[in-house]
């Protein structure tokens, strides 16, 4: 499930004066189950991007391409099967849980394309079983009795239980305490490695995709000006200060040290590596000093 | 002065089970402090943070909450509490109904019965205060969400209230947001005197603080200054909760062989010890 967007622009109100370029001329190219990382301050465009993906949006030009269906000309019953391969799930997904019970809220996508009642029970404990839940546990609870993390987990499993092959979470994490965040990043991972899923994840957070992704997308002002594995994005500290996205609280100590003379490398991204190499540094002073 | 006093809050789950959200609470928050209030979800911090405007109010037998002398439970005060402490959530979007920011900044005060010329002076002062002057006419929803968070903290100095409770206020927020929001908190508590009471599961904010509670199970496990309480390593990795980066950090080059003090918080602290003018071996300023 390869996903190829050419020359993508979007602009919100057209012809009004408050017409925002909101995407301008984006190419991306993601293979199939990668794992990506998309980032970018508040308005540069990533969200506009990820409803592209699925149709929620019309691009104003280019296009977008997903198994070399073009996504943008679809209509009807292609229109559906490919935002059926394509899974978005939005930011606070727990607010739009709704039915009684677990069971019926992650029941609903497939009861609407009319799957039989016997295939949705196995859908269902299927995809509540991925995202970590026990099935037995909580299937006739209802979802506004349980905790956050729990209430989040539910609603992915209500865009799994569509059998996606294309995984989209806006800002998955927000809201959650550190070990719930931790948490949650680990089942994605898992989910991607264990259904061979395309995963995109979006966040403002650089230190978190980091540690998900292989590969860092980096927008603003909608348009695509980093691409790189994160080592190789960290590096550019420079760059990520400038755009407003703030860099990892790491780095930029790390690149504090350098502008004074350290012989320190910005590509480690974990405190271990950072402190290695701190105290190598400074132990060898101690060493000329004594 | 907003005193808890043995404050007890219990509700029960569909499935017949008791949870103590809160447990015993006993805390006092003196006017001008800078308080943070860390814990996991659950451990009650939300739902003591909506006793301190009286959003609850305690049951009887389950403690008090009194503000500047006034017992929330005495529902003839309840206007005058919420007058005095202000309350800021996660999500500006929520929170902002008008469709101009100086209708927005003055929707409170109008409520209040307050004269225009005394709104109007309000809302300039209110609006100065986040930094954000100059923007009276425009429209809330086309600001980031740093500038909309600024907006709803403007809103609720609208009110002049005493103590501002900010409830995760920063979670929605891009770095360069949380920033903005972070700046602006620590400049009304400095500048202006503003006793500031912050939740956030965001550690790096919490060093920011002059006082900072660690709620766990309905109960205030720890209180003290960050410096001490980051100290307890054993009991915040037993709440799951996180360090600060570097914390993390200073313990690891602790271990290493380099002495950071305990009171390295920040980057700024860090990179401020890591002085080449330094005597590595002590730490202590070549002079």
């Amino acid at each position: 499930m390869s996903l190829i967007i050419e020359n993508l622009s979007y602009t919100y109100m057209p012809g009004t004066p408050y017409a925002t370029q909101a995407l301008d001329q984006v190419n991306l190219t993601i293979k199939k189950k990668e794992i990506v990382g998309l980032i970018g301050p508040t308005g540069s465009g990533k969200s506009t991007l990820i409803q592209h993906l699925n149709g929620l949006l019309k691009p104003t030009s280019g296009q977008i391409q997903i198994d070399g269906l073009i996504l943008n000309e679809a209509k009807g019953e292609q229109m559906r099967q490919l935002r059926q391969k394509v899974g978005l799930v939005f930011q606070f997904p727990e607010e739009q849980l709704f039915e009684e019970t677990v069971f019926d809220d992650v029941a609903f996508g497939p009861r609407n394309m009319g799957t039989s009642e016997e295939k949705i029970a196995s859908r269902v404990r299927w995809a509540l079983e991925a995202v970590g839940l026990n099935y037995e546990e909580i299937y006739r609870r209802s979802p506004f009795n349980l905790s956050g993390g729990q209430m989040r987990r539910v609603a992915i499993a209500g865009v799994l239980a569509m059998r996606p092959q294309i995984l989209i979470l806006d800002e998955p994490t927000a809201g959650l305490d550190p070990q719930g965040r931790d948490s949650l990043l680990n089942q994605i991972r898992y989910l991607w490695r264990k259904l061979s899923l395309t995963v995109i994840v979006v966040s403002h957070h650089l230190d978190e995709l980091a540690r998900l992704a292989n590969r860092l997308i980096v927008m603003h002002q909608g348009k695509i000006i980093l691409d790189a594995p994160p080592a190789q994005v960290f590096e550019q500290a420079e760059i990520l200060r400038q755009i407003g996205l703030g860099v990892p609280l790491l780095t930029d100590l790390l690149s504090r040290l350098q502008e004074k003379g350290w012989p320190v490398s910005l590509a480690a991204v974990t405190e271990k590596e950072a402190a290695r190499q701190i105290a190598e540094y400074w132990l060898s002073k101690q060493a000329e000093s004594a | 002065m907003i005193e808890v006093i043995n404050l007890s809050h219990q509700y029960q789950t569909a499935s017949g089970e008791t949870i103590k959200a809160l447990d015993r609470v006993n805390l006092k928050i003196n006017e001008g402090e800078f308080i943070g209030i860390a814990g996991r979800n659950g451990s009650g911090k939300s739902t003591l943070a909506k006793y301190f405007n009286a959003l609850l109010i305690p049951r009887p037998g389950e403690g008090q909450v009194v503000v500047d002398g006034r017992d929330s439970r005495k529902s003839e005060l309840v206007w005058e509490i919420r007058q005095r402490v202000g309350m800021v959530f996660a999500n500006p979007d929520n929170q902002i109904v008008a469709p101009v920011i100086e209708e927005e900044v003055a929707f409170g005060p109008e409520n209040l019965g307050i004269p225009p010329a005394e709104i109007r002076h309000r809302v300039n002062q209110a609006l100065n205060q986040v930094g954000m002057a100059g923007y009276e006419k425009r429209a809330p929803h086309h600001l980031s969400g740093g500038q909309k968070q600024r907006i709803a903290i403007s809103g609720a100095l609208a009110m002049q209230p005493r103590y501002l409770v900010l409830d995760e206020p920063t979670s929605m927020l891009d770095p360069a947001g949380r920033q903005e929001v972070m700046r602006t908190l620590k400049q009304l508590n400095q500048e202006a005197g503003m006793t500031i009471i912050l939740i956030t599961h965001h550690m790096e904010e919490l060093v920011e603080v002059d006082r900072l509670i660690v709620m766990s199970q309905g109960q205030i496990v720890l209180d003290g200054p960050p410096a001490k309480v980051f100290q307890e390593t054993q009991v915040l990795r037993e709440l799951s909760l996180d360090v600060p980066q570097v914390v993390k950090l200073s313990s690891m080059l602790r271990q290493l062989g380099v002495n950071v003090p305990w009171d390295v918080l920040t980057v700024d602290d860090l990179v401020d010890f890591l002085q080449p003018d330094r005597n590595p071996k002590t730490g202590n300023r070549i002079s």
